[in-house]
């Protein structure tokens, strides 16, 4: 418990900043939503210049003038974010434990490795679901104050939680990537890589329609226009997103706890 | 003789294709302080990362109390303290919060311990740890390694950026520690850090040299500088007992194997200035020692 409430404390920072963040855009986007309507003939007019590909992968539905497709729209950055932040505290576990030697203070401590290991993610885990909170709080709110026609309290929970599934899944591929870089200072630039890939794949997906790519990238896992138009999630890809998350753990934990600490010297 | 409390059974680790532990056997009791000499390279860090599971051996077996290191690790380590070569800083973090969240670990109110032992080695619990000297980290990590009242105390390079005061303190600690039963295993850079151990090894390329070679070392090899009225013939200081013959005109550098009394009659033919006996360093004996 004491090393879940460290982490909790230790890693606030990048979660609570994030957070500020994607409140900040969520509002300043919202808040535009009136005048977007107000001008909606306009705004249709320019997508239907867009090719259907493009408009797909910019997340904008056909159905223009609902806050929903509004929101999917915006959505689709706020994805982005979220990947990255994801990606990044991921990363950082494996890297601040050896660039601050926090592994070697745990790995002489009278506890096991897998349990520090467990503590630690739980500990991000637990941002992660507070930011989510939050954010669904927000998100909520706002579409309940612009809102023009009934919107379905479940459909906004369920596109809000595939942002938290989306994060939970690059977390864990933020802790696979970081234990090959814990020498790494400028992880931001990997993470950023990472996502620009993964955005890319999304992009040819959407364009070709080669259906292993929506296996390989968690972006289309559970896609927002998806989630509207059957108002539930694809099972295939919820059990996709539970065994990616169990192996990639269980590599992770295997990795931490069979790492040195100093044996790549001859002191 | 007291009770064995650490026993490593013909450990080795290679890393690539050279061994950094090669074939080790060693035992410490309790009450006993053990010296590890060696330096740099010699593998006496590697061996005491071992002993604390840091990194996992190829073969052999480390045991405490009976209990296999590999297999009762987390156990072990209630009684096993360590302090690492180098001690990182937390940023951000004091003194007083750095040992209550390590104290966490070990069941029993250990904070005060800590406490007590910043006073004696001078140090503020309110003083951030990223402020810190390297002198004052060393002092925090011997703290670390110690204030949950271990049965094993493991310090890697002790001596290492201490003050001659701070190394008193450090050595006065330490035999407090050996009178309350403790095992004490610390390495050494040099000899004279080592002085205080009750049981001295000598390492060098991961391998533990015979149990006598210390006293060996220390009563036969001397550090040798003469200077002569004349120039010096290479001639005069020939034969096996002269290691690491450096001659300058009328000056020469040696490592001397013998008493002083053999020396001073080898020595006899020669008109000297000035001469220069000492203990040598480390790295000179090693570099001549077979």
């Amino acid at each position: 418990m004491i090393i879940i409430q460290n982490e909790f404390v230790r890693s606030r920072r990048p979660y609570i900043i994030s957070s500020i963040v994607l409140s900040a855009i969520i509002i300043l986007s919202f808040s535009l939503y009136p005048l977007y309507y107000s001008n909606l003939d306009y705004f249709k007019a320019l997508f239907d210049k867009f090719p259907p590909t493009t408009l797909s992968f910019l997340g904008i539905a056909y159905d223009y003038g609902n806050i929903l497709s509004y929101y999917t729209f915006i959505f689709t950055f706020l994805a982005i974010i979220c990947a990255f932040r994801a990606l990044l505290v991921g990363m950082r576990i494996f890297s601040i434990d050896n660039l601050e030697q926090r592994a070697r203070f745990y790995y002489v401590k009278p506890i096991e490795r897998k349990r520090v290991f467990l503590y630690k993610v739980i500990g991000n885990l637990a941002w992660l679901v507070i930011s989510f909170v939050w954010y669904h709080l927000l998100s909520f709110i706002l579409i309940l104050i612009f809102k023009r026609n009934s919107i379905s309290n479940l459909t906004i929970l369920q596109i809000n939680t595939s942002l938290l599934l989306l994060e939970i899944v690059f977390f864990f591929i933020g802790l696979i990537v970081g234990s090959f870089l814990k020498k790494e200072h400028r992880l931001w630039v990997f993470a950023l890589v990472i996502v620009i890939i993964f955005k890319c794949i999304s992009f040819i997906d959407s364009s070709l329609k080669i259906v292993i790519l929506r296996y390989i990238n968690p972006f289309s896992y559970f896609t927002v226009s998806e989630i509207i138009e059957a108002g539930k999630y694809q099972y295939r890809f919820l059990i996709v997103t539970v065994v990616i998350v169990f192996f990639l753990y269980q590599f992770c934990s295997g990795i931490y706890e069979n790492e040195e600490i100093g044996g790549d010297s001859f002191d | 003789m007291e009770r064995v409390t650490i026993e490593v059974k013909r450990i080795t680790k290679e890393i690539g294709s050279k061994k950094s532990l090669d074939n080790i056997d060693l035992t410490a009791h309790a009450s006993e302080i053990l010296a590890l000499i060696g330096p740099n390279g010699s593998g006496t860090c590697s061996l005491c990362r071992a002993l604390v599971g840091l990194i996992n051996v190829d073969q052999g077996k480390i045991s405490y109390f009976n209990h296999s290191l590999k297999n009762d690790k987390a156990y072990i380590m209630n009684f096993v303290g360590y302090k690492p070569s180098l001690f990182v800083p937390w940023k951000k973090t004091s003194l007083i919060k750095y040992f209550t969240y390590s104290s966490k670990f070990y069941q029993g109110d250990f904070l005060p311990n800590a406490l007590r032992l910043m006073e004696y080695f001078h140090l503020m619990p309110q003083a951030k740890l990223e402020n810190l000297t390297a002198e004052e980290l060393q002092k925090v990590a011997i703290i670390d390694a110690i204030y949950f009242d271990p049965e094993v105390i493991i310090l890697e390079n002790l001596m290492t950026s201490l003050s001659a005061d701070t190394k008193a303190l450090v050595k006065a600690l330490l035999l407090d520690l050996k009178a309350r039963s403790k095992t004490i295993i610390f390495t050494a850079n040099n000899l004279d850090d080592a002085d205080f151990a009750d049981t001295k090894r000598l390492m060098k390329n991961g391998a533990i040299l015979p149990l006598d070679s210390y006293e060996h070392i220390n009563k036969d090899y001397k550090r040798v500088l003469i200077k002569a009225k004349r120039a010096i013939d290479l001639e005069e200081l020939r034969g096996p007992r002269y290691k690491g013959l450096v001659i300058d005109g009328d000056q020469a550098f040696f490592i001397y194997l013998g008493d002083v009394n053999s020396l001073l009659a080898a020595l006899g033919n020669i008109a000297l200035v000035d001469i220069s006996i000492t203990n040598p360093c480390l790295e000179e004996l090693y570099r001549v020692i077979e």
